[in-house]
C-alpha cells in the first residue's frame, strides 16, 4: 500500500475511491442499504485514514523549521548580531508553531472521532431498524401466506418456487431480480443498479436506478414475473390469490377437454351470477383466455377440439369471491381471490411411467376429477353394441381401459403425495360419467331418474345426492364394482356425477349452440371442497330447507326429531337402489 | 369399504358416528341456547326463592 503521507492528490483520490467503492459484486442487481454497506465502508475509511491524514496535515508545523523560508526567518532572529527582543520572539514563534501542530492533532481527532462516533451510532440504529423491519415484514408475509395458503406454482412446468424472478419495470433495463423481498438490498424496495448506458465522461456507467417494491401490497404484484425453472412468464395473480389445484384425468377420448371447456363456460356465464351469487371469474392469463375462446369458437359449429398436448396443460381461473362492505372494511383481505389451476391431463400421458413423472403437480393437487366414458365400460358397450356401431364416429367412444387409467392416476397420486399403502386421502374425487345424452343414459343416471329416486326414497333430499347414488349403482351394475371399491377404499370424499359436455352428438350442433348438461357440477363440487367457491354453504342451506320442509310434513314433535336428528344420520353410499 | 357421509355438508364421516356433530350443533344451536338459558333462569330463580324464603 502506498504511503499516504507521500501521495500526490491524484493518487490520494484513487485511494479514496478504492476505499469507498463496493468491495465485491453484489449477488443481486441492486444496491445494498447504505446502513449495511456504504455507511460502514465510509466508517472504516475514516478510522483507517484519520490519523494518517491528520499527521500529514499537521506535520508541516513541526517540520516547518526545516522549511527554507522559516529556517531563514529563524536564522535571522537567532543571529547574535540581532536584537535580543527578536530572539525572544523567535522562541515564541517556535512554541506557537508547535502548539498549532498539537492543536490541529487534537481538534482533528476530536472532530473526526465525534463524526465517527455519530456515524457509528446512526448506522447501528439504522441497521437495527432495517433488520427489525425486514424481520417484521418477512414474518408477516410468511404468516399471511400460510393463513391463505399462498404459494407460487408454475402452470407450465408445475414446479413450485419460493419466489418468481421479477423483471425490472424499466423498459430499457429489464434485469432479472431473483430475490425481490425485504432484505439487505432494501426493506421496502430494491434499487436496480443494472448498467443501462455507456460509461459517461465522469468514468461511471449509467445505472438504471428504478425502485422495485419488495412486497405485493407495495406494488410488486404489478411487475412482470417469470418462472425460475422454465422461464415462462407467469400471470400476475399467481402468488397473490389462494391457489386451488384440480386435475382432470381419464382415458383418451373420455371427453375431458370438452367437459372442461363447457364447465368453464358454464362456471363463468351461469354459475357465477345465478341464485344471488356474485362471483367474478376471469382468466388472468391472456393466452388461457384466447385458448378458451378459440375452443368455444370451434365448438359452436360442432368442430372437434384438439386433443390435449403431450404435456399436461394447466389453465388458471381467477375467482373473486363476494363479500359485504363490512367484511371488506374490517377484514381487508376477506375478499382475497382464489386462483384455480385446472390441469387437463392427456389420456395418453398415463401410458408410460416416464410420462407419468412429468405430472408432478399431483404432489400438491387439492382435488381430482376422473372422467369415464360410459362407452368404454365393456359390459355397457356389449349391451349396446349395435346402437354404438350405428352412431359411429359421432360418439367418439373411448377405447381406454378405465380401471387401468384409474390405477395409474392412483399410483401417481400415491407416489407424488407420498401416500402409504392403503392410506386413505381426504382429497375429493369426482367420478364423472360423461356423454349421458346418448342412448337415453340421461333417463338412467340423469335428472329424470334422480327425481324418480327422490320420490321413491324421501330421505334423499338433493338431486345431486340421488345422481351420485344412481351413477355408482350404474357402474356396479355394468361390471365396474372393482373400480368403485378401489376408489372408495382410497378416497374419503368421493362423489359420482353424470353429465354431457355438449348435450348432444358432435357435428349436430343446434342453431342455439350446444347446451351442456350438468357439466359444471363436478368442477363446482371440487372447487367447493377446496374452498374455491362457497358451494358447501349453499348445500347446507339447501339441505336445511329441504329437511325442514320434510320434517314439517311429519308434524308435531316428530318434525323436530326428524329435523334435528334423523335427517342428520349419516348416509352410506352402499344403500340399495 | 363403506363410505358414510353427512347428508347436510357432504363430508365423509368415520363409521359408527350417530350424526355429524358439527352440523348437529349448527342446526340445533338455537334450541340448545334456549334450553341452556331456561335451565339457568330456573336455577337462579330457585336459588333466589330458597334464599328469601329461608
Amino acid at each position: 500500500m502506498p504511503d499516504p503521507t507521500t501521495l500526490d492528490p491524484a493518487a490520494d483520490k484513487s485511494l479514496e475511491a478504492q476505499a469507498l467503492k463496493a468491495v465485491k459484486k453484489p449477488s443481486q442487481p441492486a444496491s445494498r442499504i447504505y446502513a449495511v454497506d456504504g455507511g460502514w465502508r465510509v466508517q472504516a475509511y475514516v478510522w483507517k485514514n484519520l490519523f494518517i491524514r491528520t499527521h500529514r496535515s499537521a506535520m508541516p508545523w513541526f517540520i516547518g523549521r526545516k522549511n527554507r523560508w522559516i529556517r531563514g526567518f529563524v536564522w535571522w532572529f537567532k543571529d547574535p548580531r540581532g536584537w535580543k527582543i527578536f530572539k525572544f520572539w523567535s522562541y515564541c514563534i517556535g512554541v506557537g508553531v508547535g502548539l498549532g501542530g498539537v492543536s490541529q492533532y487534537i481538534s482533528a481527532t476530536i472532530v473526526a472521532t465525534a463524526f465517527a462516533g455519530l456515524l457509528t451510532a446512526l448506522l447501528t440504529v439504522w441497521t437495527l431498524l432495517s433488520l427489525l423491519f425486514i424481520g417484521i415484514l418477512t414474518a408477516g408475509n410468511y404468516i399471511y401466506s400460510s393463513i391463505y395458503r399462498l404459494s407460487y406454482r408454475c402452470p407450465f412446468c408445475f414446479e413450485s418456487m419460493t419466489i418468481p424472478v421479477f423483471i425490472c419495470s424499466n423498459q430499457a433495463c429489464g434485469t432479472r431480480h431473483t430475490r425481490l423481498w425485504p432484505s439487505l438490498y432494501g426493506v421496502f424496495h430494491h434499487k436496480c443498479i443494472h448498467e443501462v448506458g455507456p460509461v459517461g465522461p465522469d468514468g461511471k456507467p449509467q445505472l438504471c436506478g428504478t425502485k422495485l417494491p419488495t412486497l405485493n401490497f407495495l406494488g410488486r404484484s404489478k411487475l412482470e414475473r417469470h418462472c425460475p425453472h422454465c422461464d415462462m412468464e407467469l400471470n400476475k395473480t399467481i402468488g397473490v390469490a389462494a391457489p386451488v389445484h384440480i386435475a382432470v384425468a381419464g382415458g383418451t377420448n373420455a371427453g375431458k377437454t370438452y367437459l372442461l371447456v363447457t364447465a368453464t363456460r358454464d362456471l363463468i356465464q351461469n354459475y357465477a351470477r345465478a341464485n344471488g351469487r356474485d362471483y367474478t371469474i376471469t382468466f388472468p392469463s391472456d393466452e388461457d383466455r384466447l385458448n378458451y375462446e378459440d375452443n368455444l369458437t370451434r365448438l359452436t359449429p360442432g368442430h372437434r377440439l384438439d386433443q390435449t398436448l403431450k404435456r399436461p396443460n394447466a389453465y388458471n381461473l381467477d375467482i373473486h369471491a363476494p363479500h359485504s362492505a363490512l367484511a371488506k372494511r374490517f377484514l381487508p383481505r376477506a375478499s382475497l381471490s382464489r386462483l384455480a389451476y385446472v390441469y387437463d391431463v392427456m389420456g395418453e400421458s398415463f401410458r408410460t411411467s416416464a410420462e407419468m413423472s412429468v405430472q408432478k403437480f399431483y404432489s400438491y393437487i387439492n382435488a381430482l376429477i376422473f372422467v369415464i366414458d360410459p362407452f368404454a365400460i365393456p359390459d355397457f358397450a356389449d349391451k349396446h353394441r349395435d346402437e354404438i356401431r350405428q352412431l359411429g364416429d359421432a360418439l367418439s367412444a373411448s377405447k381406454a381401459d378405465i380401471q387401468q387409467s384409474y390405477e395409474r392416476m392412483r399410483e401417481l397420486l400415491e407416489v407424488s403425495a407420498k401416500l402409504k399403502a392403503n392410506e386413505r386421502t381426504n382429497r375429493p374425487l369426482a367420478v364423472v360419467v360423461t356423454k349421458v345424452d346418448a342412448l337415453g343414459l340421461e333417463n338412467v343416471i340423469g335428472a329424470p331418474a334422480a327425481q324418480k329416486l327422490m320420490v321413491d326414497d324421501p330421505s334423499i333430499c338433493l338431486e345431486e345426492d340421488a345422481i351420485s347414488l344412481l351413477v355408482r349403482s350404474f357402474l356396479i351394475e355394468n361390471g365396474e364394482s372393482n373400480l368403485v371399491a378401489s376408489m372408495e377404499s382410497r378416497f374419503n370424499n368421493i362423489r359420482y356425477f353424470s353429465c354431457s359436455a355438449l348435450g348432444g352428438m358432435l357435428g349436430s350442433a343446434p342453431e342455439t349452440g350446444y347446451v351442456s348438461i350438468r357439466s359444471v357440477d363436478p368442477l363446482v363440487w371440487t372447487l367447493g371442497f377446496s374452498h374455491g367457491v362457497d358451494a358447501i354453504s349453499e348445500r347446507k342451506a339447501l339441505a336445511d330447507a329441504q329437511h325442514r320442509a320434510q320434517g314439517k310434513a311429519l308434524g308435531g314433535l316428530r318434525s323436530l326429531r326428524y329435523y334435528y336428528w334423523n335427517s342428520l344420520r349419516p348416509q352410506s353410499l352402499e344403500r340399495g337402489i | 369399504m363403506a363410505v358414510e357421509r353427512c347428508p347436510r355438508c357432504d363430508r365423509a364421516l368415520s363409521s359408527g358416528k350417530a350424526v355429524h356433530w358439527s352440523c348437529f350443533f349448527r342446526r340445533a344451536s338455537i334450541p340448545i341456547s334456549i334450553a341452556v338459558l331456561t335451565v339457568l333462569v330456573v336455577l337462579s330463580g330457585s336459588l333466589l326463592v330458597v334464599h328469601f324464603v329461608k
